[in-house]
């Protein structure tokens, strides 16, 4: 056993003890916990770190009263893991208030319903310990009308409960640098071509592409681990395995976002089918979501459409219908990867996550993730790490629920970067949010070239000194990689004023020439012209018209964009 | 006969201009900043990387220019800086962008200071990469020079920035600014910076002997506010301009009936209508539950005027939710306007003329907006005649 497991076919010794395909939440949080325990680890990422729907999430760490009533262990495990990752990343999480108004024509009716709300709570409230969150608050009619002002009247009273949010792209992000920095090998736009296996089945390897340079390569390890997400069945078939084998129900999900927080809590409105969705304050912006159905496109290319954009305006609009005017300022789509089950509704389908051993199918070696949520990643990665572990005789302790992620190590008060950097207050602050104690670092940048000090997107805002820190430090190769760790161009002007200049900088630390520069620029905003398109109405309709005319001025037709 | 323009464009300028060039004052009735005010300062009849650089001016365009003083447009197409780095020809610009075409083959200063817009190392580098410079043989580089003043000029809006060099302390300081300079330059490029009412590009070239101007300018810079000062100017001397805003235009016997913001209803037998497209605010979106009986686009005042795009009626379209962007292209709203024929007039509209962005399926270019406002001011004269 132990001589196969070593070499590969031709007798060589293996590259490294685990090969992780997929820079997703599970993916980079196997990369880290098997680094952390001292196994040498090499991750492969097809597209971008977060690029599917660990990136296109709701942003929430929630604890899962959804899935209380059916999967009570998910509350439990994501109540669980939201504190541990409030202790690593104590940087990253920002407190998101829930409401839940409760309407209804007949009072008591609406009575009973509020009662059985609260009850319900109650037992939330049970795990809420867990998570540093807050015990819920039963409301009535006038506390509410006092509190968020922009719902419709008539509510019989309501519910508050406690949730927590974050930038799951930069979680992500941690997670992967943090991987590197214990000697993992992190490959970005690099994808899997090949699952190598030996003549017993056993798998000892993959082979890859760089989809930038088009250079491939080949790298070998003891285990393999499938952690693609939707991707899934297609990995699995890279190694000559039946898509069966790692079997998902891939469910679409899209939020489109509004300039500025409209609401002081996140609000709970029903949609016509009687899902339940929401309008969010997040960072400095609100989110409508989220939809759920099965999706069988293109998962390089998921894009919501207008009928699922109208479908949650028209949801939130009842109860909240100042949304109308609010200006959609993007959209993000993604598939969850959810367990395979046939028949149920999409909503229905368990949230839990498992592990696949493909020795089963004749692959020993070769593992999948499948499903899971943003809100329990790291539990999965160390459960799928202890698999692992286990296999390969190592004993090290876990250690992912304490180790601090980078950044979450140091505590900064943003008015020192204001005082010491020129900053101002709103920079330092969306900084320190992002990058936790390693802001300092960008600080340092700043404090070395002036020049670095200069807002490049003022609707975030971004500095240079950062988009140069997460070229350097947190593998980004383009506009959009920039965009997903920093959020520039995503703001109100949709990047307008600053994905050129992005580009240019981008080409300039990574050796390219100007003309590259704009390239990246370009694509970065005709993809993110095309997610916005589905949601474009009145309030933005001027700021795109805008938009395209400078482009026109600059470029010509766009008869040269990609 | 009495001649209404709504809006104060370029095509509005440009049909009260033609009107009053044929011994007539229109009445112009102007609200808001529209898209000219927010141009880049390049003149465009086509998008330019598709531009015939063979087309030639017609005089009365040439004259417009001339009266409206803060254009320069001549018969040769030549090359300007834009704001994010390329090199790109236009058949002409405000008067204040920088003519490369009086820099080729020499050595042009890209004036560096910490403004956050403004990253001169990295855009020289940019102008120096364009397939014109090494054509040409220009060089250009960054050259600091201390023109900031005060720590907050750094992050004021270009707009605001350009209009403290109006004082002339400020233009001096510039000029002595670049005279100190030590370093050798053929030119001098800044960003869209110059001044609004003092042409500060002009004197500075002339002050130092060399060109010094501008690149182009982002929406709301520079290049749009010099000319709405312009425009001003030009309404002031040639029509009997008004602020208001159009509510709605009614037809009536004998022409149109106006109500605007704050006036009294008011008719005219002939009315041009050059209230721009989606990026003026002319024409609008509505979301389905955004407005009652009819999705889509309409006009940002009520009228009996259909909108097309791509040759078809989109006003309450066949749709529950709204136009599909994701089908027609984000473009679609570049090309959505009032249909008319070739001389401007609207059919079923007697006396009704449109111009400018109004317009469906035109370029959204500065001097497609003359154009047509010319035209349709031609258009509009012919009817009176017609009519007595």
């Amino acid at each position: 056993m132990a001589r196969d497991l070593d070499i590969d076919p031709s007798g060589r010794a293996l590259d490294c003890d685990v090969i992780v395909i997929g820079g997703g939440v599970n993916g980079v949080g196997v990369a880290r916990d098997a680094a952390l325990r001292g196994l040498k680890v090499a991750l492969f990422e097809r597209n971008d770190i977060a690029f599917g729907a660990s990136g296109n999430s709701s942003g929430m760490i929630h604890g899962g009263p959804r899935y209380l009533t059916y999967d009570p262990a998910v509350t439990q495990s994501s109540c669980l893991d939201s504190g541990h990752i409030q202790r690593i990343a104590p940087h990253l999480l920002f407190r998101i208030p829930f409401l839940m108004p409760v309407f209804g024509s007949n009072a008591v009716k609406s009575k009973v319903m509020l009662t059985a709300i609260d009850a319900f709570f109650d037992l939330y409230d049970a795990y809420q310990p867990l998570k540093a969150g807050k015990n819920h608050v039963r409301l009535s009619a006038a506390e509410i009308a006092e509190l968020e002002p922009g719902l419709v009247g008539g509510a019989a009273g309501g519910i508050t409960f406690d949730e927590w949010g974050i930038d799951g792209a930069r979680l992500c992000i941690g997670n992967a640098v943090d991987a590197r920095e214990r000697g993992a090998e992190i490959r970005v736009h690099c994808t899997v071509t090949e699952i190598l296996r030996r003549e017993d089945g056993s798998v000892y390897g993959v082979r890859f592409r760089d989809r930038a340079s088009g250079q491939t390569g080949q790298r070998t390890a003891r285990v393999v681990v499938n952690a693609t997400g939707a991707w899934a069945p297609i990995t699995t078939s890279l190694g000559g395995l039946e898509p069966n084998a790692a079997r998902i129900r891939p469910g679409k999900g899209i939020h489109v976002f509004l300039d500025r927080r409209l609401t002081n809590y996140a609000i709970i409105a029903h949609a016509i089918d009687g899902r339940q969705v929401f309008l969010l304050p997040w960072q400095n912006m609100s989110v409508l979501g989220t939809t759920d159905d099965d999706y069988y496109g293109d998962l390089d290319h998921v894009v919501a459409t207008s009928d699922e954009v109208s479908y949650l305006f028209q949801a939130v609009e009842h109860v909240f219908p100042a949304v109308r005017s609010a200006r959609a300022i993007g959209t993000w789509g993604g598939v969850r990867p959810t367990l395979y089950d046939w028949g149920p509704n999409e909503d229905e389908l368990s949230r839990e996550h498992q592990v696949v051993d493909h020795r089963a199918h004749g692959a020993d070696g070769l593992y999948s993730m499948i499903g899971g949520k943003l809100a329990s990643y790291r539990l999965f990665a160390e459960e799928m790490t202890d698999v692992i572990a286990t296999r390969l005789g190592n004993t090290s302790a876990k250690r992912s629920h304490v180790s601090p992620l980078p950044g979450g190590d140091e505590q900064v008060d943003p008015m020192q970067l204001v005082v010491q950097g020129g900053m101002e207050a709103v920079t330092a602050t969306r900084l320190e949010y992002r990058h936790g104690g390693r802001s300092l670092r960008v600080l340092e940048r700043m404090l070395e070239k002036p020049r670095e000090a200069a807002v490049v997107c003022s609707c975030e805002p971004v500095t240079e000194a950062e988009i140069r820190y997460v070229i350097e430090h947190e593998f980004a190769h383009d506009v959009s990689d920039v965009a997903r760790r920093t959020r520039l161009g995503l703001g109100a002007c949709g990047g307008m004023r600053c994905a050129l200049r992005c580009g240019r900088i981008v080409a300039d630390a990574t050796g390219r020439s100007p003309e590259v520069g704009q390239q990246l620029a370009l694509e970065f905003l005709t993809q993110s012209a095309r997610r916005r398109s589905a949601a474009v109405g009145a309030a933005q309709a001027r700021q795109e018209a805008l938009s395209l005319s400078a482009l026109q001025a600059e470029f010509g037709s766009g008869s040269r964009e990609p | 006969m009495r001649i209404a323009i709504i809006g104060a464009g370029i095509a509005g300028a440009a049909a009260a201009f033609e009107i009053a060039r044929q011994g007539r004052r229109a009445s112009v009735f102007h609200d808001v900043t529209g898209s000219s005010g927010l141009y880049s300062g390049a003149l465009d009849f086509e998008p330019w990387d598709c531009a015939d650089p063979t087309r030639v001016l017609e005089p009365d365009l040439s004259e417009f220019s001339k009266q409206l003083g803060t254009w320069k447009l001549g018969a040769a197409t030549r090359h300007v800086a834009t704001l994010e780095g390329n090199v790109r020809p236009t058949r002409g610009s405000d008067r204040a962008l920088l003519d490369l075409e009086r820099c080729a083959g020499k050595r042009v200063a890209v004036v560096d200071l910490e403004r956050d817009d403004w990253d001169a190392p990295l855009l020289a580098k940019s102008f120096a990469n364009s397939a014109w410079a090494k054509q040409t043989g220009t060089e250009f580089f960054a050259l600091p020079v201390a023109v900031l003043k005060k720590g907050f000029e750094r992050r004021i809006s270009g707009f605001d920035f350009a209009a403290l060099h109006d004082a002339a302390e400020r233009a001096q300081a510039l000029e002595a600014a670049l005279r100190s300079s030590n370093v050798r330059a053929d030119a001098w490029l800044f960003g869209p910076w110059l001044g609004i009412e003092r042409q500060l590009a002009d004197e500075l070239s002339a002050a130092l002997g060399v060109p010094v101007g501008e690149t182009t300018s982002a929406p709301g810079g520079a290049a749009g506010a010099r000319f709405e000062l312009a425009r001003d100017r030009l309404m002031a001397r040639l029509a009997d301009a008004v602020r208001g805003r159009l509510l709605s235009l009614e037809r009536v016997t004998g022409g149109y009936r106006l109500h605007l913001r704050d006036h009294a209803p008011l008719e005219f037998p002939i009315v041009v209508l050059a209230t721009g497209g989606v990026a003026a605010g002319g024409v609008a979106l509505e979301r389905s539950f955004e407005r009652r009986g009819g999705t889509g686009f309409r006009l940002s005042f009520d009228a009996p005027i259909a909108l097309e795009l791509d040759a078809e009626v989109v006003e309450g379209v066949s749709s529950l939710a709204n136009v599909d962007f994701v089908e027609r292209g984000l473009d679609a709203l570049l090309r959505v306007g009032i249909a008319v024929q070739a001389d401007g007039s609207l059919p079923g509209n007697p006396g009704l003329f449109a111009a400018g962005d109004a317009l469906a399926g035109r370029p959204r270019t500065a001097l497609v907006a003359a154009d047509s406002g010319l035209q349709a001011a031609r258009a509009a004269l012919d009817f009176a005649r017609r009519l007595g």
